[in-house]
């Protein structure tokens, strides 16, 4: 594979992003999500959970207490389960040892007061061993969802710990009830300091949701950019007009100039969207007092919140455009095979299979990842080229991923493009002037393993 | 300058599709690449502009290595095809760009060759009754498949090119519109091009052509001059006509009526001195001729005999191989 391979890329590049960029589909499309963006977080500041009348802050006011753990607690003790800069900061709590008729009762008043306060009661949970938290809340008041969850997931936490603290045990006994038995599999990349946390936490609902839609929109974005570069590439071919480009522009720049118009699409799809996004959120801060981060506060955990940052979105981006060159590569090889729009489909098959292998893969991970956390399954997803770009996005707003990490991945997925091009260029020339049948996956292998063996032969005769 | 295809050859796995084929265009001309369908002249274009690796041979133009990236080439592919949904100008001014173009020189060119390919209509198309101010040009799919044509044949010339390449350009085209291509054709085969033409259309072959192969099943069957080629098969066709029926004397001189109608009587000659015999005979009966003309063949006539001929012999050479590996 040399530069003469991609004689006429340029042109091809510039003359595909030009007419995709016309159409008026594209266009709709675009500014379409350009309003979406735009009245997002206006839309959530006034008809969301923290605007319900339009002035009323969201936020828990006091925790009620319903203690049947047998571990003894305090108004005090429950005050520091709360540290000073978390954003629960302020909340009081009050241990309740009403009846029945009186927790009823307690409902109503919180109901009737906006529905600013919850009830976290906490028992023995007999059938799974250990305790159960369950947080109460009226969701037809003030409070989100996310916002209980989080406080409930923050109050877990601290009684894991307060419950054995509360026995007096010395800091030996104490480590050693506290000790969870874990198993670990030592390799070499431990040392690099490329898998951040210590243990394996299952990730909470909010970062499931965000992982879920991180691999969501990839996997979408993704596949469309895909069967956009074959079905240009059969177009091509089924009227013929690849024979005359074929004497000015080699075959391997027919395919890679139509994948970077792609990806310039993508990335100015990713930059409209996060412009708007950005104005939206100025806007949502002048007209109603909230900025993007104070209004997603109520749907995404903080530390997540705390992950996402511009560099972050720059190399999830990065990731993903990455993603869409690997598989516009394979879906160009196997979108050339055929030789009609009719049998588009058919001569599809592998890729179709290869992504939704990937996306299943992906959202296995993503299981894994709320039952178990980040082990070895979950992390092979995050490096392999063929679902990194699904799954990686979603880890680094987890923040799951160092720095080095995530240059290794991207370092890993710029290897495979690599290997996939030089992969493709063997073949290349053969399967797009092929006509007829569609040309099968193990007919390119033969056709691959006999263009090594010719330049092989041509090679021992130069020299 | 000359264009030397030197025993190019494509083998895909055991099977030679392309056997050793070899021509020279020594000055500009138009070189006709003749076969029947599957002979492999498709694939003996597609390696001579690098569209397909050969798999063995070279094509020189000018003693260096044929690149059209060197080399300024137009092809007019045997296919057709154009976008469907893109406008003709963007079309032709991205297939301009391709070739090196810039758009300003490429806009001068489509003005010229849409004018004189009958298609400014199309390119610049007016408002008329009904019809906003700012018309756009139409898309390929608006036009019949005629004017498609002619759009190709302004994408294979749009360049200046110096080598051309047209595969069956007169194939699907009314009579108005083929006049018009030859009109193109002899136009620019007057320059100092270098045109490859492949046909099937012997008479269009016969108007433009000084030299030709013959391909049948991957092989050259017969190569060279035309003049040459139909010289050597001598002045072998007769056609008479006359007011009395003169069947009867050819007969008695032996000879082969191919073809006989209300009006003429062609006949097929083993050699020119028969001509002058049986005139002998027309003359001696008092028949009153009106037209006794002794021409070539055909290259159609030439073509056909040398198909034939050709495939009986791979014919044989079959038997021969069969009864060899029967005999082991």
């Amino acid at each position: 594979m040399n530069k003469k391979e991609f004689r006429g890329l340029k042109q091809v590049f510039i003359y595909t992003f030009s007419q995709y960029i016309k159409t008026p589909s594209y266009i709709v499309t675009l500014v379409l999500m350009a309003i979406a963006a735009l009245a997002v977080f206006p839309f959530m500041a006034k008809f969301g959970n923290g605007g319900k009348d339009g002035e009323s802050e969201n936020s828990i006011e006091k925790v009620y207490v319903i203690n049947d753990s047998g571990v003894e607690l305090d108004d005090e003790a429950l005050s520091s389960s709360l540290d000073a800069d978390s954003i629960y900061e302020g909340v009081s709590f009050e241990i309740f040892e009403g009846d029945e008729d009186e927790t009823e009762s307690l409902k109503s008043e919180i109901t009737e007061k906006g529905g600013y306060d919850i009830i976290l009661s906490i028992e023995r949970d007999l059938e799974m061993g250990g305790f159960r938290v369950e947080a109460s809340y009226d969701s037809d008041g003030n409070l989100s969802r996310m916002n209980v969850s989080s406080l409930a997931e923050v109050f877990a936490d601290w009684f894991y710990e307060y419950k054995t603290g509360s026995l007096a045990l010395n800091d030996n006994v104490k480590d050693m009830v506290d000790g969870k038995v874990n198993y670990e599999i030592i390799s070499d990349i431990e040392y690099l300091g490329l898998l951040e946390g210590e243990e394996n936490e299952a990730i909470g609902q909010s970062g499931f949701w965000v992982v879920y839609t991180a691999i969501f929109v990839s996997y979408m974005i993704i596949a469309m950019s895909s069967g956009l570069i074959s079905s240009k590439i059969v177009e091509e071919k089924a009227n013929r007009i690849v024979e005359y480009l074929m004497t000015t522009v080699r075959p391997m720049a027919l395919v890679t100039g139509k994948i970077l118009a792609m990806m310039l699409v993508t990335f100015i799809n990713c930059g409209v969207i996060g412009i708007c996004a950005y104005i939206s959120s100025a806007v949502s801060k002048k007209l109603f007092g909230k900025a993007a981060g104070e209004l997603l506060i109520n749907y995404v955990d903080a530390e997540t919140l705390g992950n996402i940052s511009v560099p972050m979105i720059i190399l999830a981006v990065v990731i993903i455009l990455l993603g869409i060159f690997i598989y516009g590569i394979i879906a160009g090889l196997f979108g050339a095979s055929v030789s009609k729009m009719e049998e588009l489909q058919q001569g599809m098959r592998g890729y179709s299979m290869l992504i939704l292998i990937a996306f299943l893969l992906s959202y296995g991970a993503l299981m894994v990842m709320q039952d178990k956390g980040f082990n070895v399954f979950v992390w092979f997803t995050v490096f392999c080229p063929f679902t990194s770009s699904m799954v990686m996005p979603g880890a680094m707003c987890l923040g799951e991923v160092s720095m080095a990490g995530i240059f290794a991945c991207i370092a890993i997925q710029i290897v495979t493009a690599l290997v996939l091009l030089w992969f493709v260029s063997l073949i290349y020339e053969g399967v797009i002037v092929a006509t007829g049948e569609p040309v099968k996956f193990s007919k390119m292998m033969t056709m691959a393993k006999q263009k090594l063996m010719l330049d092989a032969k041509r090679r021992k005769s130069h020299e | 300058m000359s264009l030397e295809v030197k025993e190019i050859f494509k083998k895909y796995g055991e099977k030679t599709v392309v056997d050793h084929i070899s021509f020279t265009m020594e000055k500009p001309g138009v070189y006709a690449l003749l076969g029947t369908n599957g002979a492999g002249k498709t694939t003996s274009i597609r390696m001579i502009l690098g569209m397909l690796e050969k798999t063995g041979g070279e094509v020189l133009f000018d003693n260096k290595p044929f690149d059209t990236k060197e080399i300024n080439v137009g092809y007019l592919a045997e296919e057709r095809g154009l976008y469907p949904k893109v406008s003709l100008m963007d079309q032709m001014i991205y297939f301009a760009n391709l070739k090196g173009m810039s758009k300003k020189d490429a806009e001068k060119r489509i003005r010229y060759w849409s004018e004189r390919l009958e298609l400014d209509d199309y390119f610049y198309p007016k408002p008329g009754p009904g019809r906003r101010k700012n018309v756009k040009p139409y898309r390929a799919d608006q036009l019949s498949k005629g004017n498609q044509q002619k759009v190709q044949l302004m994408a294979a010339l749009i360049a200046d090119p110096q080598v051309i390449i047209l595969d069956e350009p007169l194939s699907g085209l009314d009579p108005v519109n083929a006049d018009l291509f030859k009109n193109v054709i002899r136009e620019v085969a007057s320059g100092d091009k270098y045109i490859i033409m492949s046909s099937h259309q012997m008479g269009t072959i016969e108007e433009f052509c000084t030299d030709l192969t013959i391909l049948n099943h991957g092989k050259a069957v017969l190569q060279g001059n035309l003049k040459e080629i139909k010289k050597s098969y001598g002045r072998v066709n007769l056609v008479i006509k006359a007011d009395a029926d003169v069947t009867d004397i050819v007969k008695a001189e032996g000879l082969e009526i191919k073809e006989q109608t209300a009006e003429e009587m062609h006949i097929k000659l083993a050699d020119e001195s028969q001509a002058g015999k049986l005139l002998a005979k027309l003359v001696d009966a008092k028949v009153p001729l009106v037209r006794y003309e002794l021409t070539e063949p055909s290259l159609h006539e030439i073509f056909v005999e040398k198909i034939e001929q050709s495939n009986a012999e791979m014919a044989v050479a079959e038997n021969k191989t069969e009864e060899g590996s029967v005999n082991e």
